[in-house]
């Protein structure tokens, strides 16, 4: 039966071209869409995950050779710290990665004066910044 | 109108048809992906709406806990000075109940007239008088084996005990004091009268001076003029005893005293008896003791002392302050801290023995009035207390202690509802010394924070 038809068509060929088209078109629009979802999903996928950090510092202790700051993952998804910045320089810094309701010590490598102001910079994978002003001990 | 015209074409000419199907659902799924995104950007403004209206307090941190009071449960014995006011359980409390006292003449030509007759000897002792059933028993004694007695019996008794004539003319001041034993006794049962020289005159009820059984202590210095004269005379009506009420006597003591070249002074004691089974030894820090009084001479010097086990004598060595307190002449608080020297001062049964003095005597003779006298115990630990000023339930996660040197964190689990206020204590944590910081963090995220030194 199959091959009938194969065979008429091959005979006939008035009805290709239209038939073509059609199958070309819903190709085009299928691709179209599917690039237009994949596109929406991962740019809100991004955006949700940027709209659920939340980042608090509960204490900053100025040590010798270091500062500490603890934080805790108070937003709906996992926070990675991916930069520090202490008065806009980028320190080095222990690895900290805090899932949902973790925290712990951010232990930051950076000499500090006695009585200064320092603006620390927090910022995540996703972009969050969590920045303030604290005063170093005396 | 339009969309029954598509449909009509789009039934005639299906070429486009499978195009526009999935165009609609592309964009289907695009509007459920998007509307995600919109509920989600709402749960988080929710979440941030709801941190912005958290609002926490930390109201007050103690460092230490602190016992309730252990207040006076009989009577103060008086070493020098008398009692003109109330009892001991007006000093019970900090309301406007007193107990009042007045200073001791001493020095000057005091003289004993009666010393400490407790009446072990013959009965009646000599220059005492006795009617009805007053007789020397030994069932109840306040000092030695016994005890001057009246035992009622049915249908009613009554009887006086009269002590010697003594002389108190040329004098300004008759001190006077013994102890009296409540059985059962009712008021009116059981009176004090004085002898003026020519009439008895009703002093005082026994009964409404101290109620309830057992010893009560009675001291008074008498200043009456009408009583300075060379037949003074004290004596205890038993008045219609009925069987199984009795009263009881016992060291009895008068001394007259003139106030020429005389000087005032005043000493009171009284055990507190701290509870250790519910602040063992080992949990207390150090002990307070808190006096709430008045005097009417802002001159003199008062200082609160505790009996001291290991040197068997009463001292403030250790106190927090030592050099006593001077009144202002109105309501005023003086309390003083064992430190760690209270170890010292608490027996081992918990029985601490406090002592009010006057530095030193003076001329002025001061009546002071005891509003409040009580100990406490500080053990170890810290209480915090939290209040919720807002409209939502917050969750306390976590508690920073913080110094200059160290920065102590603690976690904690603590649901505090709207308006509530809420005390946390930990018995094995202390605050640091010097200043410090406590901070609280609720699980949304927000900090109260208390300093304190």
């Amino acid at each position: 039966m199959e091959r009938k038809n194969v065979r008429k068509l091959s005979r006939n060929r008035k009805g290709v071209t239209p038939v073509l088209s059609s199958l070309l078109m819903t190709v085009i629009a299928v691709a179209g869409m599917s690039i237009a979802i994949t596109a929406t999903y991962v740019i809100t996928d991004g955006l949700h995950d940027n709209m659920g950090e939340r980042l608090i510092v509960e204490d900053v202790w100025f040590a010798p050779g270091e500062v500490s700051l603890y934080l805790r993952n108070v937003g709906k998804v996992s926070v990675k710290v991916d930069a520090v910045y202490v008065n806009r320089v980028g320190q080095s810094f222990d690895a900290l990665e805090l899932e949902q309701g973790e925290h712990g010590w951010l232990n930051v490598t950076c000499s500090w004066s006695a009585n200064s102001v320092y603006e620390i910079k927090v910022v995540t994978g996703r972009g969050t910044i969590v920045v303030d002003y604290y005063m170093s001990p005396s | 109108m339009l969309w029954i015209i598509t449909c009509r074409r789009l039934r005639r000419n299906r070429r486009g048809i499978s195009n526009v199907i999935v165009v609609a659902l592309s964009l289907v799924i695009i509007l459920a992906i998007v509307s995600n995104l919109v509920l989600w950007n709402y749960e988080m403004n929710e979440v941030d709406w709801e941190k912005m209206k958290e609002s926490l307090s930390i109201t007050n941190v103690e460092d230490g806990i602190y016992s309730s009071w252990f207040v006076a449960q009989s009577e103060y014995a008086v070493t020098s000075g008398s009692r003109t006011d109330g009892g001991y359980t007006d000093t019970q409390t900090i309301d406007s109940n007193y107990e009042g006292f007045s200073e001791a003449a001493e020095g000057g030509s005091g003289e004993t007239l009666i010393d400490s007759e407790s009446f072990e000897g013959t009965w009646t002792p000599e220059g005492w008088s006795a009617t009805g059933n007053w007789a020397k028993e030994s069932n109840y004694a306040h000092d030695g084996t016994f005890s001057a007695d009246f035992d009622g019996w049915s249908g009613g008794a009554s009887g006086y005990l009269t002590s010697p004539s003594m002389d108190c003319s040329d004098r300004d001041a008759i001190y006077f004091d013994f102890w009296w034993n409540d059985h059962a006794l009712d008021d009116n049962d059981f009176t004090l009268e004085y002898y003026n020289g020519s009439a008895w005159n009703p002093h005082q009820d026994l009964n409404q001076v101290e109620s309830g059984n057992g010893w009560h202590h009675y001291t008074e210095n008498i200043t009456d003029s009408q009583y300075f004269v060379s037949d003074f005379q004290i004596r205890w009506g038993a008045n219609n005893l009925w069987s199984g009420e009795s009263a009881q006597i016992d060291e009895v003591t008068v001394t007259k005293d003139t106030d020429t070249n005389s000087s005032y002074s005043f000493d009171i004691s009284g055990p507190f008896l701290i509870n250790l089974g519910a602040y063992p030894r080992e949990d207390i820090r150090t002990v307070e003791i808190h006096l709430r009084f008045r005097t009417d001479d802002s001159a003199e010097n008062w200082i609160l002392k505790a009996y001291n086990w290991e040197s068997s004598t009463y001292s403030n060595i250790g106190f927090n302050s030592t050099e006593g307190f001077t009144p202002t002449m109105g309501w005023d608080y003086y309390a003083v801290n064992l430190t760690d020297m209270w170890q010292n001062y608490v027996q081992g049964d918990g029985t601490i023995d406090v002592k009010l003095v006057d530095e030193g005597s003076d001329s002025a003779q001061t009546a002071v009035r005891i509003d409040f006298l009580g100990v406490r115990v500080k053990t170890y630990g810290t209480r915090w207390t939290f209040k919720n000023f807002g409209g939502l339930t917050v969750h306390l996660v976590s508690l920073w202690i913080t110094n200059s040197t160290d920065h102590q964190r603690i976690d904690i689990d603590i649901y505090m509802n709207s308006a509530e206020t809420e005390s946390y204590r930990r018995d094995d944590i202390s605050l640091p010394r010097g200043g410090y910081t406590i901070k609280v963090v609720t699980e949304r995220g927000n900090t109260a924070v208390y300093s304190g030194s």
